[in-house]
């Protein structure tokens, strides 16, 4: 049939709810098919059956060990709400994830689980169990699609993996991302770039805390929320900024770290009956210690670290086992290099500043719950007072996910910087909220500064100031002559987006690739139509060389994103990064890398910002220079610093792994 | 003239040996460490031979051990006082193996060693049958990685394999280099001496001298810092490790029965055995097969994970290597006469470093009680033995390099570049730390590799003209080829 014709069937079918995320396809279509075959004799038809829109998943909240644990264990074990995936093989393996339950180290194949099982249907899924192995594949599921939904909604557009290098070869496209629960007999878990994959170990815990952990009982990390959600986010993130793991200086990898676990900590507060919980415990002050501001607290401690594995706000002195809070030091980010503790750092910042956000929303609560007085009497809250407190603190935590996930919009392509990622974060919400009336923006910048998280050469820190900068009047003008023409594109896109297809993110992956080849035609042209001068001011501007004989440039990622709001349904965005690199010649000659993401407003055509790293700056090249100098110290770089430069795959395994300099004095 | 200025150099080259205290040979052997002590503060010259060791690869190695030693044997006339053994690995004991029957030819008076190599020492003992065991399952794991079919992985394994050539080759009957190294260095000597931290060592046949023991650290909490603790598995590799269990094969045990290996194995596989499919079983069930052949179609070879999990050894090889280049003996030699001091690091760690911090000496000179510290010790170091062949991590910044403040500071690296750099691929001597030990040396450094600042370079920091040539007329480089050594005399 010509699509023109399926086009107009699937406009028949009756139960396609708009905005319905993305319900079951496939009985709609075959009964089209079936009907255009025999138009005369239709089937008597029952009433139509909505299909479902979600899939409900039993699991532990945080991880098997807090159900041990009186306190907790009434919290722990929740029901994930996923997204229905009406293709669902047992694996699970559906559109985005293919969970192989294969355990090299033990030898063996676990059966896969298949939730369309007319059984786990009816009891979502099967019962949280550490002895079943079918559970685990489960509750990876599970966490993992509930962090790309996240993702999806906040992105404003589908996950995609990264693609699949191979040699000289065009990118392959790589639909499922693999999940392999038992693949590791250690104290790790990560994501594998060159596979594809999420890779998790199990290991006997230590005997350092037997009080609380079952010494020799066997810790899994894919059942912990924090650590599926972590690691989940780390392929996420490849997909969108590859070369974030092409570290090139000391913010990039921590950069990764940070963000897999905002999001890890940011999940916490979508779980109603936890937060609840959580909240009526900390008495409404989340600045107090709390499982809302762990992550990992199992493999945590059953690695002999006592409290969690990290924690956003505070710190479990391994003597005395005391918890204190953390307070800001502006000094901190000067004094390490590692990426976990630089990480921390960020993750702090941003915690800190959804704190604020969510005092910010609850003191008026406070206040008419107490008369005017602001001070909260002893024991334990009213249950609305909770109630409601726990609304507030879960809407502020879901605006900071999303601010964060957006601002990956407005990063530049290479050499990201915690200071750009301030102002991307800014840029990102001043689009989607233009009146701050809740303070956000304040709130971030104040808890970034109070960490020593600058952006460099601004001469202020005021939120209009962190605002990516605008293109130059002259480029502005050359560019509204001679527009890169971007809106057919985004039609197509969305046709592809919203159209019936039996892999539209494979659709839309080939089609984006097929797009910046003529994207790249068009810049060429658009350059060769100018004169020297012409091309010199824009070339400043997009942080080019385009110097007669310059290197080749490359353009890097199209996307399009429509972002909504409050306020509305957003503006239509186009974002084009363009790529160029140059030898840095030298001791320990590298690939040194600039350029630009360039954000159109599809319904001007014009450009929005140009966020730049000029391939043409000498400091920042010797400040690489000096930073890969730097990522050679230590005991790991004096072994492996030279391999992980031909071979980065190993880089995140690393990351979580032993490291001399930081675990052992 | 230029006649009479080679006759001037050669004169007051002479006339600094003349003077010297002490000449410190440097054997030129590449990565590896060998220094002859011989000091001139008695009636008659004392030697000290500080490791004697070649690092495994290097081209030739058996036969410099032997050169080596052949040489100690001719320079001491056949008496060395005392021989020092640093830490059990490889590049520091290999000669003591390799050249033995020469050694054993040798009247040595005494071996000292640390208390981490008293087989009678309970805490040293344990560490070293801890370290045997993970030593063991790093070298199952890279022999399995080895044979697998994944290029990447072999690679890695080939880097691994260089981590553990630090432990020397180990025999057909299964016995690791360095502890047969260690054996044959014990046996020189009827009563080898366990050297504590806080020791101090006043031979009395090397009058004139104090010797300082700063390393390795006792403090148990310090070592389970440094080390990991004891008994706990860190990060889940060690002995009793489910990592190490998977490597075991239970129809070849060796130390314990086939059925404590099996029931080892099985006590760490995380699910009972209903549950565990092997590929035959898994393949022929209708529920698993579509799982099966989906890992094992050829087009998706890449994704496959068969080997990733023996990747782990990277972190068990660098924590190997970490432990027992952290329970190196660093030894201080004391000019008492001048307070100028000798600093050898051996392979110490920034951990090992930072424990000498908390040590004090008394030293009582008839009713005069003076303390001495580390960093005393620090300050007054004319001659520093640099850590780790010049790695970043082995030579401590602040409070260590950086508190190095003697205008006369000489530094000496037993490494080999081109080898450390192209075939090992490792950072050696480490762009993060070389240039500074230049600064703070105003160029005075010796290198194995005779790659150092010469005359001509114009790195040298300028201006100091005359300090370089005095610098100059106190090194003297074996004119032989290949050149054995390079001495310092320190006047």
């Amino acid at each position: 049939m010509p699509p023109s014709a399926q086009r107009k069937k699937a406009l028949r079918k009756p139960h396609l709810a708009k905005g319905a995320p993305r319900p079951a396809r496939k009985v709609g279509a075959s009964a089209a098919t079936r009907s255009a075959s025999t138009p005369t004799k239709r089937p008597p038809r029952a009433v139509a059956l909505p299909q479902p829109t979600r899939r409900l998943l039993r699991g532990y909240a945080f991880d098997p060990q807090l159900s041990t644990e009186l306190e907790s264990a009434a919290i722990n074990e929740i029901v994930y709400e996923v997204p229905w995936e009406p293709k669902l093989e047992p694996g699970p393996r559906g559109d985005y994830l293919d969970v192989i339950d294969y355990d090299p180290a033990s030898g063996s194949f676990y059966p896969p689980v298949d939730l369309d099982d007319r059984a786990l249907l009816a009891q979502n899924g099967l019962a949280p169990s550490e002895a079943n192995p079918q559970f685990h594949q489960q509750m990876v599921y599970a966490v993992a699609m509930r962090t790309i939904e996240h993702f999806e909604h906040a992105l404003g557009r589908r996950v995609l993996w990264s693609p699949h290098v191979r040699g000289a070869g065009a990118p392959g496209y790589v639909g499922q991302l693999r999940v392999y629960p038992h693949a590791l007999r250690q104290q790790n878990a990560f994501y594998d770039p060159q596979r594809k994959a999420l890779l998790f170990g199990y290991f006997p815990a230590a005997d350092t805390d037997p009080g609380r952990i079952y010494p020799g009982g066997t810790v899994f990390t894919c059942l912990s929320q924090d650590i599926v959600a972590h690691e989940t986010t780390h392929a996420i993130l490849d997909g969108v900024h590859p070369s974030l793991l092409h570290p090139s200086n000391p913010d990039t990898l921590a950069f990764h770290e940070a963000f897999a676990d905002l999001v890890a900590l940011f999940q916490h507060f979508a779980l109603p009956g936890v937060l609840r919980h959580q909240v009526a415990r900390a008495r409404g002050d989340l600045r107090t210690r709390n499982l809302l501001a762990e992550l990992a607290v199992q493999f945590g401690q059953a690695t002999g670290r006592y409290g969690a594995l990290r924690s956003a706000i505070g710190r479990v002195d391994p003597t005395t086992r005391a918890w204190t809070r953390l307070e800001p030091d502006p000094a901190a980010l000067m004094r390490t290099q590692e990426p976990h503790e630089r990480g921390a750092i960020l993750v702090a910042a941003v915690f800190d500043a959804f704190l604020r956000i969510y005092e910010r929303r609850t003191v008026d609560l406070v206040r008419i719950a107490t008369g005017g007085s602001g001070v909260l009497p002893e024991g334990a809250l009213h249950p609305d007072l909770v109630e409601r407190l726990a609304d507030e603190a879960a809407k502020a935590a879901g605006h900071l996910l999303t601010i964060c996930v957006r601002a990956l919009d407005y990063c530049p392509p290479v050499d990201l910087t915690f200071g750009d990622y301030l102002r991307a974060l800014i840029t990102a919400d001043i689009q989607v909220v233009p009146q701050d009336r809740l303070g956000y923006r304040v709130a971030i910048v104040e808890a970034f500064r109070a960490r020593g998280i600058y952006p460099k050469g601004l001469r202020s820190l005021a939120v209009d100031n962190l605002v990516w900068d605008r293109p130059s009047a002259e480029v502005r003008a050359l560019l509204r002559k001679r527009p890169l023409v971007l809106r057919p594109y985004a039609n197509e896109y969305a046709y592809l987006d919203n159209r019936d297809a039996a892999d539209p993110r494979r659709d839309i992956f080939e089609h984006l690739s097929k797009w910046r080849d003529e994207l790249y035609a068009a810049v060429q042209r658009l350059l060769r139509s100018l004169d020297e001068a012409q091309r010199n001011v824009l070339a400043e501007d997009m942080g080019l060389d385009l110097r007669p004989g310059h290197a080749a440039f490359e353009v890097r990622s199209l996307q399009f994103t429509r972002k909504a709001s409050p306020a509305g349904p957003g503006v239509p965005q186009g974002l084009v990064s363009i790529v160029q690199e140059r030898a840095a010649p030298g001791a320990g000659s590298f690939l040194f890398r600039g350029g630009c993401t360039i954000v159109v407003d599809l319904r001007s055509g014009d450009i929005d910002y140009v966020i730049r790293k000029n391939v043409r700056s000498d400091a920042r090249l010797e400040a690489e220079r000096a930073f890969r100098v730097g990522a050679r110290a230590g005991l790991a770089g004096t072994y492996f610093g030279a391999l992980n430069e031909t071979d980065p795959s190993r880089q995140l395994a690393q990351l979580h792994g032993f490291n001399p300099e930081t675990d052992h004095g | 003239m230029v006649e009479t200025v080679a006759r001037k150099r050669a004169t007051t080259k002479r006339a600094a040996k003349r003077r010297a205290r002490v000449r410190i040979r440097m054997y030129r052997q590449g990565i590896g460490d060998a220094f002859l002590l011989s000091f001139h503060t008695g009636p008659k010259p004392t030697h000290i031979l500080i490791d004697c060791g070649v690092l495994g690869g290097t081209p030739d190695s058996k036969l410099w051990a032997q050169r080596i030693a052949a040489n100690v044997a001719r320079e001491t006339g056949g008496r060395v006082n005392a021989i020092v053994g640093t830490h059990p690995h490889w590049d520091h004991l290999s000669g003591f193996f390799d050249a033995r029957d020469a050694f054993k030819a040798l009247r040595v008076d005494e071996v000292w060693l640390s208390w981490a190599e008293n087989p009678q020492d309970p805490e040293g003992r344990e560490r070293t049958r801890e370290t045997e065991l993970q030593l063991d399952g790093a070298r199952r794991a890279v022999a399995r990685l080895a044979a697998a079919p994944d290029e990447a992985a072999r690679t890695r394994a080939a880097a691994i394999e260089e981590i553990l050539s630090f432990f020397g080759p180990v025999s057909a009957a299964g016995v690791r280099g360095t502890a047969a190294a260690l054996e044959a260095l014990r046996e020189l000597v009827p009563d080898p001496r366990y050297c504590e931290p806080g020791d101090l060592l006043t031979p009395e046949w090397l009058p004139g001298v104090r010797i300082y023991v700063l390393a390795p650290p006792r403090d148990e909490k310090l070592l389970g810092k440094l080390l990991g603790k004891k008994g706990s598995e860190m990060y889940g590799l060690g002995a009793d490790s489910g990592f190490y269990a998977a490597l075991l094969d239970p129809l070849a045990a060796s130390k314990e029965s086939a059925a404590a290996t099996a029931a080892r194995v099985e006590a760490m596989c995380p699910f009972e055995a209903s549950l565990q499919w092997s590929d035959e079983r898994a393949r022929t069930d209708p529920a698993l097969a579509p799982v099966v052949s989906r890992y094992r179609a050829p087009d998706e070879r890449w994704r496959a994970i068969d080997d990733q999990w023996l990747l782990a050894a990277e972190q068990l090889a660098l924590k190997l290597d970490n432990v027992v280049n952290n329970l190196s003996m660093v030894l201080a030699f004391e000019f008492t006469a001048t307070k100028e001091v000798l600093l050898f690091a051996a392979d110490a760690q920034i951990g090992n470093w930072l424990s000498w911090q908390k040590l004090a000496w008394t030293l009582t000179d008839g009713r005069a009680r003076t303390s001495v510290r580390a960093h005393d010790l620090l300050a007054r170091t004319v001659f520093y033995k640099v850590g780790h062949h010049g790695s970043h991590n082995a030579t401590l910044k602040d409070g260590g390099l950086e508190a190095m403040s003697h205008p006369g500071l000489v530094a000496a690296i037993p490494v080999d570049e081109q080898f450390a750099n192209g075939t090992k691929k490792w950072d050696m001597p480490a762009e993060s730390l070389y240039p500074r030990l230049l600064e703070k040396t105003r160029g005075r450094v010796l290198r194995a590799d005779g790659k150092g600042p010469t005359a001509t370079d114009p790195k040298r920091r300028p201006g100091d003209e005359r300090l370089w040539k005095a610098f100059a007329a106190r090194v003297e480089v074996d004119p032989a080829t290949p050149s054995l050594y390079v001495d310092y005399f320190l006047p």
